[in-house]
Formats: structure tokens, sequence, C-alpha cells
């Protein structure tokens, strides 16, 4: 075979062939793809609605629990038993600060529930020396 | 494309961004169809590396800085989506990208959309033969005869290091077409 110059030898083409109408109809295809895949647009407005609402959900939750949470251990009643063992384990709690907050009516309602025997009282006087000094004052 | 400046401005500006895309795909599908198939040489690798090709340029029309030509800007894509796709089907079939490509001459004449006669076939299996580059300068040389400059700003290389792989190409190819 003769050597072969390829510059100076006629233009050699690829050879390939492309189907009829391929060109007409490849605009459109691609176009088509460009629709599928752009993304939906979704308004970020109501994005913003729910999240106004999830936030107002937690400030009211944040408030309400602790408020609830006071009102319940204020509307508790106390027993007496809560508030002698209160007292007992809370020895800075002073009888002169307890005696300060009793109105006659406890007063009388004590010594109806107080009915000390004169003995007992006696043996008391005698054990607490200071006892004389406060009946003086 | 009369006015490049005036369009690629089109094609940034969302309210006729639309319209120009659709005339660059007007004004491009016939020359990069031609320079992809003539990378993969089958129709249909072909036909998906285009339409690959045409999507990559519309979502990255924002990122395109104007710093080379629309032109070499494309046709930087489309080579790129065609040498990553010769790369993965390679993978695919356990073998080189090279390899695929004379695999892929091998079945030409069975090809329908192939019609090139018996000069045009050793060409194109003299051609697969040549390593990747060598092929790519090649085709896009003497096939699309492109500038030197133009394939330097498509590629990345010198104009120098062009010349030097078209002329090896070139001879290989006489080569091969004298004595086979």
């Amino acid at each position: 075979m003769n050597p072969i110059d390829l510059h100076k030898h006629p233009k050699i083409k690829p050879g390939f062939k492309v189907p009829k109408n391929y060109f007409d109809e490849l605009e459109s295809k691609i176009l088509g793809q460009l629709e599928t895949e752009e993304p939906k647009v979704i308004q970020l407005k109501s994005y913003r609605k729910y999240w106004f609402s999830a936030v107002a959900a937690v400030v009211i939750l944040a408030v309400s629990i602790p408020l609830y949470q006071n009102w319940k251990i204020n509307s508790t009643p106390l027993d007496n038993e809560s508030i002698e063992q209160y007292l007992s384990y809370h020895p800075n709690v002073y009888t002169e600060d307890i005696i300060s907050h009793l109105d006659d009516s406890d007063v009388i309602s004590l010594q109806k529930k107080q009915s000390l025997e004169s003995e007992t009282i006696e043996k008391y006087l005698l054990e607490n020396e200071m006892i004389e000094q406060y009946l003086i004052d | 494309m009369q006015d490049e400046k005036a369009f690629i401005e089109a094609l940034l500006n969302p309210k006729t961004q639309r319209s120009a895309f659709q005339e660059l795909v007007s004004q491009y599908q016939r020359p990069l169809y031609a320079h992809i198939r003539n990378l993969v040489l089958n129709h249909d690798d072909a036909d998906d590396v285009l339409q690959n090709t045409f999507i990559k340029v519309y979502k990255n029309l924002n990122g395109f800085k104007g710093e080379s030509k629309l032109f070499s800007w494309m046709y930087r894509i489309a080579t790129n989506e065609a040498l990553t796709f010769l790369q993965q089907k390679s993978k695919r079939f356990q073998t080189t990208s090279e390899e695929y490509l004379q695999q892929q001459t091998e079945k030409m004449q069975a090809d329908d959309y192939f019609d090139g006669d018996e000069i045009q076939l050793k060409l194109q299996k003299a051609i697969a033969l040549l390593p990747e580059k060598q092929q790519l300068v090649f085709k896009m040389k003497y096939f699309e005869e492109l500038k030197y400059e133009e394939i330097s700003e498509i590629l990345g290389t010198t104009v120098g290091g062009l010349k030097a792989s078209y002329h090896i190409a070139v001879k290989k190819i006489e080569e091969y077409l004298s004595h086979d």
C-alpha cells in the first residue's frame, strides 16, 4: 500500500449519521428536561407562618409550665403534721418568731387544746430557772 | 453570535434566560453533537452526553464568569462530560477507555448510524489505538478543524503541547493507514 499523507489526501470525514429529525426534536427534549428538573418554588411566607406558630407554642409552654407548678404548690393546703415536721427540722425558726404570729384567738385555742396539769407545770418551772426572769418581765 | 457580551447578559438575566438558552441550544446543538459523537462514537451515547451537557450548561450559567469565550466554556463542559462517560463505561466493562473505544470501532460496521467507507472505518480504528489525549487533539484538529488556540482554551493545554500531540498522532495514523 502507498504511504498516506493525511494533509495531502482528500479529507476523510468521520462517517457518522444522525437519525432523521434528531435535531428538530432535541431542543424540545432538552427544554422539557429543564422543566422536570427545576425544583418547585415553595413560598417562604408559609414557612414563616409555621415558624411563628412553633415559636409561639414553645413560649406559651415555657411560661405556663412554671406558672402551673407554682400554682399547684400554693394551692395545696398544708396540714398540721407537715407544719410540725417542718418546724422540727428547721432549728433556726425560733419560738419567738412563731409567737409573734399568734393572735388572741390562736392563744385561746391553744389554751383549750393544751390543758396542762399543775404538776407538770411545777416540774417545768423547777427545771427551767430562766422562766422566773420571764415571769418577772 | 454577533454580540456575545449582550447574549451572555441575556443568558444571565432571569427574565431573558429561558429564551436565550433556547437560542443557545439551537446554535450549538450541531457542533457540540459532532464533537461529542467524535469522542464517544455511538449515537445513543452521544445523545445522552449532549443532553447532559446542555443541562449542565444551563445549571451553571450563573457560574460563567466570561473569562473565556462561551464557545470554549461549552466545549470544555462537553469534553469533560464525554470523557467522564467513557471512564464510567470502561470501568463497567473493566477495561481502559482506549480499549473500550477500540471495541466500539469493531462494532461500527453494524451500526445503523455509521455509513463510512473502508478508509473512514480504517481511520477510526487507527485513532482508537492512540492514547486518549492524542485521540482528543487529533479529532478536534482534523475532524472539527478547530484552531490550536481554541483547543488550548478548551483543554487548558499549551499550543506547543497540542502541536506535538497532533504531530505524533498524525504520524501514527499515517503509518497505520499505509501498512495495515
